[in-house]
């Protein structure tokens, strides 16, 4: 499944996520930028897995928890497009 | 070479609740159509824009609109006869209607401004919001003129709470039982007058407009701000230019419909479910334009444009993601320097 991520957010490198339709800002850990990056890319989930799994020792259980997790704190966020 | 112009320039009180004067002459300095000479225009002399360094050129002390507008215009057309003035651009609340009033007395003098109509002042009045909400079609808070304090109970029960209680002009005080807003009340009127509104408290996220409108129903500029900072005078100390495509739709509907002429401010709070109210106008420019010349636009430089009855191009776009970031910083001044503007009313 892809989530789709607003348009327009402005990712820097250092993990700032800026949203100038609102003028909200929020930080990110390493991990956050990475997968937020690759959903900006149009990654799906298996994709983020995949490449997620190469980097850290996660089993896709743990992956599948985590991953809703960060999806409700975007969605609270109102990072995500109005119908993801 | 840039055409010389004489503005003057009111609202110099860059204090914790700031004038727009000091940022509008900023905007005017970075002019590139014209190189003006800025005329402050003080009301009091310890307005900071009086004496700090590279704002204005010339600063002149005139009398309250309050006093009558009698003695200002004979002030103005005496500071007019000894530093003729191209256009005036004030910005107070509190002089706008008298010299709105008198904008065909200043224009025989050859002092041009570009300032709203008088029903069109009058239509935006806090007293007037929700007819002018329903009038445009524009969600606006439950709000209702208070001539006496004992209205607010019976408010209170109409309302839901909790309330601002808001002045005419200024000052607006968050109340959240029927006493608070009594006492809020008698301060607020104790010091600008009545009506008092009373009106219901929408929690969000406070969002500004600075527009200006031709008088045609074009709108030359926007910039929406999303406030980052806010004072407990409710004074935004930091903000930063957002994307808002529904504030520069509401914008350009305002302007079309009441075919604005001048600098306005829209107050908008997105509610935590996402609806958009519009709690106030302000007819001019505010005191963090100097933000909208950041990213694009100067609107300071426009308006004069058109006061002295220019084509202006309207603005299309300005930079999203500017921020402005107020500070405080102490000016030392001799006492001779303060004392002498004091008697002498000029500097």
């Amino acid at each position: 499944m892809t989530t789709r991520v607003k348009s327009g957010l402005r990712i820097s490198d250092q993990g700032m996520v800026f949203d100038p339709s609102t003028g909200e800002s929020f930080t990110l850990n390493p991990i956050g930028l990475a997968i937020l990056k690759l959903m900006v890319e149009g990654a799906d989930e298996d994709r983020i897995f995949e490449i997620m799994s190469k980097d850290y020792q996660i089993t896709e259980a743990e992956f599948d928890r985590y991953f809703v997790d960060f999806i409700s704190v975007l969605k609270s966020c109102q990072l995500l497009e109005n119908d993801a | 070479m840039l055409e010389k112009l004489t503005i003057a320039v009111s609202g110099l009180n860059n204090t914790d609740n700031p004038g727009p004067g000091v940022p509008v002459i900023r905007g005017l300095r970075e002019s590139t159509i014209f190189a003006p000479r800025i005329l402050g225009i003080a009301y009091e002399n310890l307005e900071p824009g009086v004496y700090m360094e590279g704002v204005a050129d010339k600063v002149y002390l005139i009398p309250y609109p309050s006093q009558g507008m009698e003695p200002v215009l004979a002030r103005l057309e005496a500071i007019h006869q000894q530093d003729p003035i191209d256009v005036l651009i004030p910005n107070f609340d509190s002089e706008l209607l008298p010299l709105i009033r008198s904008e065909n007395q200043l224009n025989k003098l050859g002092i041009h401004t570009f300032l709203p109509t008088i029903a069109q002042y009058e239509e935006r009045l806090k007293s007037n919001l929700p007819e002018f909400g329903k009038k445009y079609d524009i969600q606006v808070p439950r709000s209702q003129p208070l001539s006496a304090a004992m209205e607010i109970p019976k408010l209170c029960r109409e309302i839901p709470g909790p309330w601002m209680i808001k002045g005419k002009f200024y000052d607006a005080i968050l109340a959240h039982n029927v006493e608070q807003a009594v006492a809020a009340f008698y301060k607020i009127s104790a010091q600008w007058g009545l009506p008092v509104v009373i009106q219901q408290f929408i929690q969000g996220t406070e969002l500004n407009v600075v527009a200006l409108g031709d008088g045609h129903g074009k709108t030359i500029g926007a910039v929406p701000m999303r406030k980052l900072y806010i004072t407990d005078k409710g004074k935004a100390w930091s903000g930063i230019t957002i994307a808002d495509k529904y504030l520069l739709e509401l914008t350009t509907h305002i302007i079309s419909k009441t075919s604005w002429r001048g600098g306005m401010e829209l107050e908008m709070i997105r509610s935590t479910d996402q609806k958009y109210y519009l709690v106030e106008i302000n007819p001019r420019i505010p005191a963090w334009v100097y933000l909208a010349v950041g990213a694009g636009q100067n609107l300071p430089e426009a308006l004069v444009q058109l006061a002295l009855g220019r084509e202006q191009e309207p603005f299309t776009s300005f930079k999203v993601g500017k921020m402005f970031i107020r500070y405080s910083y102490d000016l030392i001044v001799d006492a001779e320097t303060h004392q002498s503007f004091a008697i002498k009313g000029e500097k």
